[in-house]
């Protein structure tokens, strides 16, 4: 199993409710699959929030939701506050510099939240999950093979200049 | 001389292959040495040349650069434009490098312009022109030829 292939499975369990087998596949994570699932996990989320508010939400809007959604998971809702739950979702629809003061922490903590949230706000589909988590893996596999590539390309700093040969 | 480990580093560096890139020489690209830097710039050479033909022209190495950097949405743009058209242009013209660029850059620019150079070869292809760099690359390191 590849690395994007655990991450996969890991994002799976954790959207479809299998919380006891997300925590097993989280834990035994290595480095490569902990990068690979952030990536899984950030693709799908971009996607769900894309679909949930479109390109004319307003700011309304996502206040809105992130309330309810930290009222439907009251646990969650001490853990991630408003104000990155919103920035998240904000920066997912392009609002980029809102996440400059964000820790790394915080940020996965409300990405991963609220993706639940946009994934379970209506009756969740378990076929609708699998189609968004295939849809993330198929992304995340060419973001993950082109920084493969450019981290190889970052190994290689020789060059014989021609008056060298 | 070359070794057939530096070919396969090369071939896995073209390939994207980072688990077999790390198997045959370390993890510090650093290790492979002088013939390693050799076979890279023979390849080079020798996969500019197939490209671009006799005939080539400086806009058609603009244009080449400009696509590989555009490639994706932009994934690339962070290879040195100068650095790629430069270092194409020295091997076409067979001159030095008329500019000087920092190692990092010319590293990167390099990898990254080699590996979009062969993409459209199929195995067998690479394999040859990998071959032939090796044999310029020992020729060149037992000083009997300049590129």
């Amino acid at each position: 199993m590849t690395a994007l292939d655990t991450a996969t499975a890991t994002v799976r369990a954790f959207l479809t409710g299998d919380f006891s087998t997300y925590r097993q596949l989280y834990e035994q994570l290595d480095r490569d699959e902990r990068g690979a699932f952030a990536v899984v996990l950030a693709a799908a989320f971009r996607h769900a929030a894309t679909r949930r508010f479109g390109e004319k939400y307003s700011i309304g809007d996502v206040v809105e939701f992130v309330a309810q959604a930290r009222a439907q998971y009251p646990h969650v809702g001490e853990e991630v506050t408003a104000e990155d739950a919103e920035k998240v979702i904000r920066a997912a629809l392009g609002e980029d510099s809102l996440l400059d003061t964000m820790s790394g922490r915080a940020y996965g903590a409300a990405q991963a939240a609220m993706l639940f949230g946009l994934t379970h706000e209506e009756e969740a589909s378990r076929a609708g999950i699998h189609a968004l988590v295939s849809s993330a893996t198929d992304q995340a596999e060419g973001y993950l093979r082109r920084r493969e590539r450019q981290a190889l390309w970052s190994r290689m700093r020789r060059w014989p200049h021609c008056g060298q040969c | 001389m070359v070794t057939d480990a530096q070919v396969a580093a090369l071939r896995a560096v073209l390939t994207g292959e980072t688990r077999t890139f790390d198997l045959m020489g370390g993890a510090s690209g650093l290790d492979y040495g002088e013939e390693f830097a050799v076979l890279i710039a023979a390849a080079f050479i020798a996969a500019a040349r197939r490209q671009f033909g006799p005939g080539w022209s400086r806009s058609n190495v603009i244009r080449f650069v400009g696509q590989l950097r555009a490639r994706d949405q932009g994934e690339y743009a962070d290879v040195s434009a100068g650095a790629a058209e430069q270092m194409l242009i020295s091997a076409l013209e067979g001159k030095p490098l008329q500019r000087q660029f920092d190692e990092f850059a010319k590293g990167y620019a390099q990898a990254a312009v080699l590996t979009e150079l062969v993409s459209a070869l199929d195995e067998k292809q690479l394999d040859a022109l990998l071959e032939d760099a090796r044999q310029e690359a020992n020729r060149w390191l037992a000083g009997q030829t300049r590129p």
